[in-house]
């Protein structure tokens, strides 16, 4: 069990270790994962081994963040799409009610200028994720979670992490 | 008077249902007869407890033709409604067609059922126990003491209605309609008939006149209706005038009707003439044929009262995020932290419940052109408010104009 401690962040920060955009972003090669939980399993295959996370968690009713991370930093959710993104902005952006900074992971081939502006637009992070590696397109805001989901979340991540 | 309000009981909804906010916001307690029949003794201790008045709900189609998996409630009630389906039942038939309800079927269902619901309060002497167990509760919930409760003093009431079997049917004169008809004219034969509540089925508005006329003389002039292909938010707007020109007419001036499955609409209804509607603690506000069997818990989900719809509750704080006039302020909403992505289940039936408290009161007591004038006035608020989200975020709110259209035109 982790005795991680998480403090509301105060400002903006790229949660993840994963590379960010350098001269623009430009589109990995490689085979697109085939499933939505191919994608949840490329993104956590690359998350720090001593990452604090947990997946399908849970918020309210039948909602669920694909994935979530933990750091001191602050707490982090991703939403995974394999191929409706405009599905998947909507539930990221529902997601900033619950963590501090939410992402969408789309596979490499998904991600082109509409759903980059539309992250823009509503604070969300985008992740292009491909077979050889995960980048980040875009940053999160920093969302203003529901402190209760919050630390629901907090609690799960931190008993079901690996 | 305001139209009258019957809420479906369900298990998970016990502690909501002790709550003096929640049992002020509703008439009649709909037990269906599933739940009555399964957790028998548990139900009718709480039923009973609580002094609410209350129907049982035969819930009948739950065996007409794809029976797929029998859940253990579905044999407790078909024993309490025929020996015969029983057995049929456990003996593994998956499809119960119009030839497995023989007439004498029929008259063991209607005998069985009706004694069922007349002798329901009459067992209150042999689960005296419980029932103490469900006072206390309701004194807890209600701080007061459990003398002081109606139930305490034996003031075991039987249910307000009797309601007869019933089938579903897509048309008035189908087969299955047939054995709606055989229903009612064994019930009016008997020296009770005046007690016995027919339930009226049909799938489309425009069978509802002939529907109601075919109703024998003799049965009690209480009538529920349940329109199967019906929903108040997908309806298109003929569908809608007509159900309100059919009570707008008086057609139904004979009977207190009420709709099984209704929402806002049907409150709105009650201005016209229909005399109560039924639905869950923020569920079951229409119903499908052959969908009945897919029930289970109701979702986790808030209803927007300035638009008479359910949302996510975290699409209902994103859209009042952007647009507050929409927010609700009753008492669970209103506290300095409430936040809707935050409520809790109870707290969102509590909600749900004065809620609908406050449409009721709302469309009894403002004129047609208010009741509309509300409606388009929180729709155009809510597609403002969409513009600014996630495009798979902005509700769909056509429901409104056309209801709108409806009660103003009604006046």
């Amino acid at each position: 069990m982790s005795t991680l401690k998480v403090e509301r962040p105060t400002e903006s920060h790229n949660p993840l270790g994963w590379a960010p955009r350098e001269n623009g972003w430009s589109r990995p090669r490689g085979a697109a994962p085939g499933t939505e939980l191919s994608l949840v399993g490329l993104l956590t295959a690359r998350l720090p081994a001593d990452a604090t996370w947990a997946s399908e968690c849970a918020v309210q009713g039948r909602a669920r963040i694909d994935v979530c991370l933990l750091e001191e930093a602050g707490l982090t959710g991703i939403e995974a799409k394999l191929y409706d993104w405009r599905r998947g902005i909507g539930q990221a952006y529902l997601n900033r009610y619950s963590v501090d900074y939410s992402f969408l992971a789309l596979p490499a081939s998904q991600v082109g200028p509409r759903v980059v502006g539309e992250a823009n637009r509503f604070g969300l992070g985008l992740l292009a994720v491909a077979q050889s590696r995960v980048s980040v397109v875009n940053e999160p805001e920093l969302a203003v979670p529901s402190p209760t989901t919050r630390a629901l979340l907090i609690a799960r991540c931190s008993g079901d992490g690996s | 008077m305001a139209i009258r309000h019957f809420v479906a009981y369900g298990n998970s909804d016990q502690a909501s249902f002790r709550s003096e906010e929640v049992q002020g916001a509703f008439d009649f307690l709909t037990v269906p007869g599933t739940i009555a029949t399964y957790y028998a003794e548990a139900t009718a201790a709480f039923v009973l407890s609580s002094g609410l008045d209350y129907v049982i709900d035969p819930r009948t189609p739950l065996f007409q033709e794809y029976v797929a998996e029998p859940r253990a409630s579905h044999y407790s009630l078909a024993a309490s409604l025929s020996g015969e389906l029983h057995d049929r039942l456990s003996g593994g038939a998956t499809n119960l067609g119009v030839h497995d309800f023989t007439r004498q079927v029929l008259e063991e269902m209607v005998s069985s059922f009706v004694e069922f619901q007349q002798t329901y309060s009459e067992q209150a002497s042999q689960i005296q126990e419980r029932i103490g167990r469900y006072q206390a509760l309701l004194a807890e919930a209600r701080g007061v003491p459990a003398e002081r409760l109606s139930s305490s003093r034996g003031d075991y009431r039987p249910p307000s209605f009797i309601l007869l079997p019933y089938f579903a049917c897509r048309r008035v004169g189908d087969d299955w309609w047939e054995l709606n008809a055989e229903v009612w004219r064994l019930a009016a034969e008997r020296a009770d008939s005046p007690e016995l509540s027919p339930v009226v089925v049909v799938s489309y508005v425009e069978d509802l006149p002939k529907a109601i006329d075919a109703i024998p003389t003799g049965l009690a002039s209480t009538v529920m209706i349940w329109l199967t292909n019906f929903d108040e938010r997908t309806a298109r707007f003929d569908a809608l005038e007509r159900l309100w020109e059919f009570f707008a007419r008086g057609d139904t001036s004979a009977y207190y009707v009420v709709n099984m499955y209704g929402g806002y609409f049907s409150v709105c209804l009650g201005r016209v003439g229909l005399w109560g509607f039924n639905n869950g603690l923020g569920y079951s506000e229409s119903r499908g044929w052959p969908e009945l069997a897919a029930t289970g818990a109701a979702p986790a989900r808030y209803y927007i009262p300035s638009l008479h719809m359910f949302m996510s509750t975290r699409a209902a704080q994103s859209l009042i995020d952007m647009e507050p006039e929409l927010a609700c302020t009753c008492r669970v909403c209103s506290g300095p932290e409430a936040r809707i992505d935050s409520l809790h289940y109870h707290d969102l039936k509590t909600h749900f419940a004065l809620a609908r408290k406050w449409e009721i009161e709302f469309a009894s007591g403002h004129g047609g052109d208010d009741v509309a004038g509300q409606m388009v006035e929180g729709a155009e608020m809510a597609e403002r408010a969409g513009e600014l989200l996630p495009i798979r975020l902005r509700p769909d709110v056509d429901f409104l104009y056309r209801w709108a259209d409806v009660v103003r035109d009604a006046g």
